[in-house]
């Protein structure tokens, strides 16, 4: 290329423009250096991130977020924990593509259309493992001078790091058998291996393992003040306890059982306050997960709870649209003249569509949109009730039936009932039905039936001694979304040909 | 262009030495005078430059082409140069006063046209890159908001296509092919952002529409700011010589904007104006009315039983009910027709002190959907100060407004109220508020969706000695968006009214220092260098505020609202880039040419030991016809090798790229504020770095028979290594996704094919040129992460699935394979293990006649998309692929003395589609709801398919029915979902683009007029497809090959407008 500079008229050149240049470019270039490295000022990060115990305590707050948002999923936390146990009704043209998870249809639950992403996928629950890695890895790195509880909140919420660790695996077993486990938060992202599924007892002993720590490092929330929200030693007791349980290891089952019992820190809710225990913040309830409706904040929905609920309970909302109580067996299972249980918590019986009360303080907080609502009331995750009924259980296997006997009737005595007494089988089936009584609608009673090992009688038309011994309680894994992402996954034993 | 420039100051300069009596003597002279002509016309020349060799005098010829000129004494000469002409040279001896100069027209004008690559002049016939140049004369006054889409068909190597026909919004324009995976479809991402996009270098300032974008609340394309008939040329960039300047950014090409500038001269007006009309081109056909209500109960009798038809809809049955004998077309609803304006002033001048140019346009293109269109008002002054003969200044402001009015849909893929897929049956009436809606009466409702940009650039030169210049590049862009809404409870579907204001801001500040030198050494050396050094800073931040419940209708912003029901937040980002390039070119004779280039960036955008990224390029060109061997072969003109390779990249969209950032915006638990990492932001790693594009491209270009026939053909490999790309992450982790360098290949292979050619003699009355531009590309993936694992995607709208494999093109569908329907029961295989009829869909529907044949690709006898085992991808196989093999154009020229007549075709061939309009509307068949809503929904014209009927079974072949059962009593396992390849269509059209039509009047009858120049022209703008797909138009569809039926039609547009140049 051939520039021809404007040589038309001789011109002086001299050094100063070079000057200038020089200055220009150096000017330039130094105060130009700090752009290049610039971080975000709308939002904070992983290096600036874990500094104190407020931020720690939001991570905690977002941990139960994330299982708060896992469980509400599509309703998840009902399916996987109420549907198995054919508790409800579910309409067959609104909730078409639920029946094959239905007893009617045997339990087929690898058919779940358009709800593959929160049936047959775990990764939201991952989420969780990984929040709880993050926040056990960092808070211990965070001097305690920088929470304003010292010491103490730095225990409380590495507890709570622990504690939702062994909370989160333990559901992702009981929902999915053999999990995929990590034991640290992902460090180098290019660097990620296939990880396979580990076998149920080794998540079980990991629980284990998180739960001991969590019972060392949390206190009582009477003690603390932080409520039924958090989980604290008792959640951490009542947990190992269940998951003992799960492990058949039912002397420390019931060791743990009686930690929570002997804490004196829960207690029944009596026969008359009996429907309040969903209000949230009852002496019985050893852990909740927060769905209260406040003005200010929109933690409170209207399709989780309201699931179970129709009209006149929410205005205007047809029965079909909802869950409803199977009634024939709701009939089977309760003195309905006597017990309290299916006086206060199932309702509308005579309409031929019952509804389920646990979860009915509706609100219509805005007076300017008269069909919106939120249900005002508590998941209520573990609570005495169930305790005192599991060491019942565990008593039983160990051989001590007077016991067991004991105990369930400490809780039919709180419905309202007579106390009965039986043996053997006959007692066992009792332990059952009472949970049934009890703990309908709770989003646990599918799990106690696996533990239980009673579903081949419970349930003879979808469950064989094939299915059992294949772990066909288990859900099944979406294989196309999940196994791109990690080759060595593999479907569960029945499912791959069901 | 620029050597337009050089010319301009040199007669300035030129001009200022006559007019400086001082500089020299003008004693014992002789004075001439003389008129410079054109050759072929013998039209005057205005601005021809005379000047006297050997003494640094020269003069202009005036507005009759007349100039004077002192001469000293003696046999003396001199050259008349003029832009576009060839340059003449005349001896003139003593006796001579009176001279006729006649210029002819480069024959060749397009290889002395000068481009920049990077900051360096490159003239064509030197460039050693493939490049392109369009000048702005092509595109002027072309009906359309934005040059992008005036591009189509007349550029190799590129692919526009517009998948929406709605003024002012961007559609893809990709350079070489695609290297841009987006795999989560459904998060709301803009079409047009999932193919990748070119840099825009307007006016010296780089510009990427990507991140304008990322911000912009209006949606509205940020080129359709840019004036169309400002625009002096735009040079498309494509090879790895020329993007590699561009480092970190040139990785999808470099599309190079010149405007318009002043020239020298008298001052000179030009007033333009077109009018016309846009029109809805053919929608779908469907049918209504009786006929509706014929085919639909056809139906029933076809399948029902004899208790089905005991329950005839009364939407059917009762057709004398006023309410349901209607023939109401849903779809011809919300169109119109409107009106298309466009005006334009501009003055430019040049004198030796300064040269400017003022534009002025005003824009106005109606939508063909009511409630839409595109308003633009725009200045723009580009100013060339001279302050001394070795220090020049350009200055460039501009400012535009648009304005574009966004619909009574939902978004840019839901264009109208009423869902296309679900539209009710044409029985209904329209109620009058129902119409009102529509037709967008609803004066309560408002939305304010403006764009403001301004610009200013300053660049100032100065020659610092002979062969050396600096130049300072300094610009302030600033974009702000703002879209205000408003709504009342009436129309919204949850009867609360909204109110909602956005507002977006985009500062780009730029400068950059530009040493260039030139040197020959000898007389065939020739070297070339330029030093730069630039920065640039982006810097975007806004607000958002919502509400709901407005406590009044006159209320129509958020004001008033409670606590709970408003919604809002803002941000503020910056991204800084410093770089440093050196480009360095070297010639012997002009006939060796070699190119390096070197950059390195370093960008915030990475992390803090890997910012800076380096991007070489070499290139070389021979010109083989000035070979003294190829001297004497006269029908060649040109022919040049070229040769080049280097290294491209391209940035991150995100700001914070090597950040995990937080996302505290989750709301509460029990009051306390929820962290999680964010899951929107996948994970990222803090050492992201550039990724590298290597490109190779060699090229000729062959001009022959007197430059009649031009060809150009370019052959390239595009490797894009190692992108930043949102893939699927191992769920164990807790993400779903990553984000960076991802370990994966991309390869774009291709050959951009140019043919030019002049298809009459020069002496004929009639001039007809031709030029053809073929661009082939594959496209594929070479190389995935996790061992080459494929992976699967959803499609938009969960439609159908796409996969990732090896060897495969971007988003190619992943469907069964249909192929017909089975007529009877001996058609269908049985498993001779089982005895059982294959069946579907899990083994829940055992085959039957009048199902679909669906191959059974692993051989499990059931057919499904899925499976509960192994890799569980059922029996989908790779079907379609919705990259064109081939696109390009066909523009044809006829001029006959003052008549011109233009015919643009353009093409795509190779291209597979699928309608899934059609396909939902199929959906409508099966009675999901009962029979009710069947009847009380719009079907597609079914006497366009011969279903399978009951009767069909115990037919013969000859007879056979070609499409499966529509039965509204089921059985319905989807089988009409896109899932399948039913829907697979031909995508490939050739369409006439546009035609248009221009008449100059007589220059000496207009002078009288006392203006210059008139002329007259007539635009039609997509005329007619020729094409095999069953769809309205075979380009309509989205990027992935999608004709959803919710996207905005191409309009038809019919324009008349004239030019008065004063």
């Amino acid at each position: 290329m051939k520039m021809k500079p404007f040589n038309m008229l001789p011109g002086k050149t001299g050094s100063y423009p070079a000057l200038v240049l020089l200055i220009a470019i150096l000017v330039m270039t130094s105060s130009c250096r700090k752009y290049i490295y610039l971080e975000p000022k709308d939002a904070t990060y992983d290096q600036v991130f874990w500094t104190n115990g407020s931020n720690v305590e939001k991570s905690v707050s977002g941990a139960y977020g994330i299982l708060r948002s896992a469980f509400r999923d599509e309703r998840s936390y009902f399916v996987f924990g109420d549907l198995p146990t054919d508790a409800f009704r579910l309409d067959g043209g609104t909730f078409w593509n639920y029946q094959d998870l239905l007893y009617e249809r045997r339990f087929t639950y690898s058919y779940a259309p358009y709800l593959e992403q929160s049936l047959h996928n775990w990764t939201r629950f991952y989420r969780a493992v990984n929040q709880t890695h993050l926040i056990i890895e960092n808070t211990e790195k965070i001097d305690v001078d920088k929470f304003n509880g010292g010491q103490e909140e730095k225990n409380q919420l590495l507890g709570e790091g622990h504690f939702l660790r062994a909370f989160t695996y333990f559901y992702l077993t009981r929902v999915w058998g053999d999990p995929v486990i990590t034991r640290e938060s992902v460090k180098d992202p290019t660097k990620v291996q296939p990880i396979g599924r580990s076998s149920e007892a080794e998540a079980i002993d990991y629980c284990i393992e998180d739960l001991q720590k969590a019972t060392q490092l949390l206190s009582f929330n009477a003690e603390t003040g932080l409520g039924k929200t958090r989980a604290d030693k008792g959640a951490a007791f009542a947990l190992l306890a269940q998951v003992y349980a799960w492990k058949k290891d039912y002397a420390n089952a019931s060791r743990y059982c009686d930690s929570v019992i002997v804490s004196n820190q829960y207690a029944l809710e009596s026969t008359e306050n009996y429907s309040s225990i969903w209000m949230g913040n009852s002496q019985e309830s050893i852990l909740e997960m927060f769905m209260k409706h406040d003005d200010a904040n929109t933690e409170a929905t209207d399709f989780f709870f309201g699931n179970f609920l129709h009209d006149p309970l929410v205005r205007g909302k047809a029965s079909w649209t909802s869950w409803n109580v199977n009634a024939e067996l709701a009939y089977q299972l309760y003195d309905t003249a006597v017990d309290e249980r299916f006086k206060s918590t199932i309702g509308l019986i005579n309409t031929g569509t019952p509804a389920l009360l646990k979860y009915s303080n509706v609100n219509y907080f805005d007076p300017s949109r008269p069909q919106t609502y939120v249900v005002d009331n508590n998941l209520v995750l573990i609570r005495l009730a169930d305790i005192i009924l599991l060491k019942a259980e565990a008593a039983f296997h160990l051989g001590n039936e007077g016991l067991a006997l004991q105990l369930l009737n400490q809780v039919k005595e709180r419905a309202g009932l007579e106390e009965v007494t039986l043996s053997g089988d006959d007692l066992y089936f009792e332990l059952i039905y009472e949970r049934y009584r009890e703990l309908m609608g709770e989003g646990v009673l599918a799990f106690d039936l696996i533990r239980m090992g009673k579903l081949v009688e419970l349930f003879p038309d979808a469950y064989t001694q094939e299915r059992i011994s294949k772990k066909g309680y288990y859900w099944p894994l979406n294989m196309r979304t999940l196994l791109p992402q990690d080759p060595l996954l593999t479907q569960n034993e029945w499912w791959k040909n069901h | 262009m620029l050597v337009r420039l050089k010319v301009v100051a040199q007669l300035l300069l030129s001009a200022l030495c006559v007019l400086c009596p001082s500089m020299e003597l003008w004693a014992q002279e002789r004075q001439i005078t003389g008129v410079v002509l054109e050759q072929k016309t013998g039209q005057p020349l205005e601005g021809a430059t005379i000047t006297l060799i050997g003494a640094n005098r020269s003069v202009l010829s005036d507005a009759d082409g007349r100039f004077r000129m002192q001469l000293p004494p003696g046999k003396q000469t001199i050259t008349i140069s003029f832009v576009d002409f060839e340059t003449a040279r005349l001896s003139i001896s003593e006796g001579q006063q009176n001279l006729v100069l006649r210029l002819t027209e480069k024959s060749n004008k397009q290889l002395s046209d000068v481009v920049v690559v990077g900051y360096q002049k490159q003239s064509l016939k030197k460039t050693t890159s493939a490049v392109q140049v369009v000048s702005g004369k092509s595109i002027e006054n072309m009906p359309a908001p934005s040059f992008d889409q005036l591009l189509q068909g007349k550029v190799s190597g590129i692919n526009i296509q517009n998948f929406s026909g709605e003024p002012g919004v961007r559609n893809t324009f990709t350079v070489r092919g695609n290297s841009t995976i987006v795999t989560d479809l459904n998060s709301g991402v803009d079409d047009a952002r999932t193919l990748s996009t070119p840099l825009y270098v307007i006016d010296g300032i780089p510009i990427s529409i990507t991140d304008l974008e990322s911000s912009a609340s209006t949606g509205t394309n940020y080129l359709a700011g840019i004036n169309v008939n400002d625009i002096e040329s735009i040079v498309v960039q494509k090879d790895a010589a020329a993007t590699a300047v561009w480092g970190s950014r040139g990785a999808n090409g470099v599309i190079v904007i010149k405007t318009k500038r002043g020239k020298a001269g008298k001052p000179q007006m030009r007033f333009s104006y077109y009018s016309g009309l846009t029109q809805k081109p053919n929608l779908m056909r469907t049918v209504a009315g009786a006929e509706e209500r014929w085919q639909k109960l056809g139906l029933m009798r076809d399948y029902g039983t004899y208790q089905n038809l005991s329950n005839i809809p009364q939407v059917l049955s009762d057709s004398l009910n006023p309410a349901f004998n209607n023939a109401t077309d849903w779809q011809d609803l919300f169109y119109q027709s409107g009106l298309i304006n466009n005006a334009d002033v501009n003055i430019s001048a040049g004198s030796e002190l300064l040269n400017y140019r003022l534009g002025i346009n005003y824009y106005d293109e109606d939508g063909i959907i009511r409630q839409t269109g595109f308003k633009r008002y725009s200045i723009r002054g580009n100013f060339d100060f001279k302050v001394s003969k070795k220090f020049n200044i350009n200055l460039n402001l501009n400012a535009t407004r648009s304005d574009r009015k966004r619909g009574l849909g939902r978004g840019r893929n839901d264009i109208v109220p009423i869902n296309a897929a679900t539209m009710p049956a044409t029985f209904y009436a329209l109620s009058d508020a129902d119409k009102e809606f529509y037709y967008g009466g609803y004066d309560k409702q408002r939305d304010k969706n403006q764009t403001d940009a301004f610009s200013a650039y300053v660049q100032a030169n100065y020659d610092i000695v002979k062969g050396i210049q600096y130049s300072f590049q300094g610009s302030l862009s600033s974009t702000t968006d703002k879209r205000n809404r408003f709504q009342p409870g009436e129309i919204t579907p949850d009867g609360r009214s909204y109110a909602g204001s956005f507002q977006n801001n985009y500062m780009q500040y730029y400068l950059a220092n530009i040493l260039t030198g030139t040197k020959t050494i000898g007389e065939k050396h020739n070297f070339g260098m330029v030093l730069t050094q630039s920065f640039q800073l982006d810097d975007k931040s806004g607000s958002v505020i919502e509400g709901f419940d407005v406590p009044d209708d006159n209320i129509q912003v958020v004001s008033g609202i409670q606590q709970r029901n408003l919604f809002g937040y803002s941000y503020a980002q910056q991204a800084g880039l410093l770089s440093f390039m050196g480009q360095l070119s070297y010639d012997y004779d002009q006939k060796y040419i070699l190119n390096l280039s070197w950059r390195g960036d370093a960008s915030s955008r990475f992390g803090n030991d890997s910012k800076w990224g380096y991007f070489p390029a070499v290139s070389a060109a021979y010109i083989v016809s000035d070979e003294k061997f190829l001297q004497n072969v006269s029908w060649i003109d040109l022919l040049k090798i070229r040769g080049s390779y280097g290294l491209s990249g391209s940035m991150p969209d995100d700001f914070y790229a090597p950040y995990n950032v937080w996302d505290v915006n989750q709301g509460l638990y029990n009051g306390t504020i929820m962290a999680t990492p964010s899951f929107q932001k996948p994970v990222t790693l803090p050492n992201l770095t550039w990724n590298k594009s290597d490109q190779t491209n060699i090229g000729f270009d062959l001009f022959m028979f007197k430059n009649r026939v031009n060809l150009t053909v370019d052959f390239y490999q595009r490797n894009s290594m190692n992108p930043i790309l949102n893939l699927p992450f191992p769920f164990f982790t807790g993400y779903t996704s990553q984000t960076y360098n991802a370990s994966l290949n991309i390869l774009n292979e291709g050959i951009d094919i140019q043919l030019q050619t002049r298809n009459l003699g020069k002496s004929s009355p009639v001039q007809w040129t031709t030029n053809l531009n073929m661009s082939f590309n594959k496209n594929r993936i070479s190389s995935l992460p996790n061992g080459n694992r494929t992976f699967f995607t959803n499609s938009y709208n969960y439609n159908q699935e796409m996969i990732f494999a090896v060897g495969q093109p971007i988003y190619t569908w992943a469907q069964m394979r249909y192929s017909g329907v089975y007529n009877n029961q001996a058609q269908i295989p049985v498993n001779p293990l089982t005895g059982q009829p294959i069946s579907y869909f899990k083994t829940y529907y055992p085959v039957r006649p009048g199902f679909p044949i669906w191959e059974d690709v692993n051989n499990d006898w059931d057919v499904w998309s899925d499976e509960d085992k192994g890799e569980a991808k059922g029996d989908l196989v790779a079907t379609g692929n919705p990259n064109p093999k081939l696109t390009g154009g066909l523009y044809n020229e006829f001029t006959y003395k003052n008549f011109s007549f233009g015919i643009l075709c353009t093409y795509t061939i190779g291209r597979d589609i699928i309608n899934n309009h059609l396909s939902s509307q199929f959906q409508n068949v099966w009675n999901f709801g009962g029979i009710n809503n069947f009847a009380a929904q719009r079907l597609p014209d079914l006497s366009q398919f011969n279903y399978w009927v009951p009767g069909d079974a115990t037919k013969g072949d000859d007879n056979a029915a070609s499409f499966p059962s529509l039965s509204p009593y089921g059985p319905n396992y989807y089988q009409f979902l896109p899932f399948s390849t039913m829907w697979n269509e031909n995508g490939s059209y050739f369409k006439i683009r546009n035609i248009s039509l221009g008449y100059n009047f007589n220059r000496a009858l207009v002078q009288k007029l006392g203006v210059q120049n008139i002329r007259l022209y007539s635009i039609v703008d997509n005329i007619y497809n020729f094409q095999k797909a069953n769809v309205p138009d075979a380009e309509l569809v989205s990027p992935q090959g999608e004709y959803r039926g919710t996207a905005y039609p191409l309009p038809r547009k019919y324009t008349l407008g004239f030019e008065v140049l004063f």
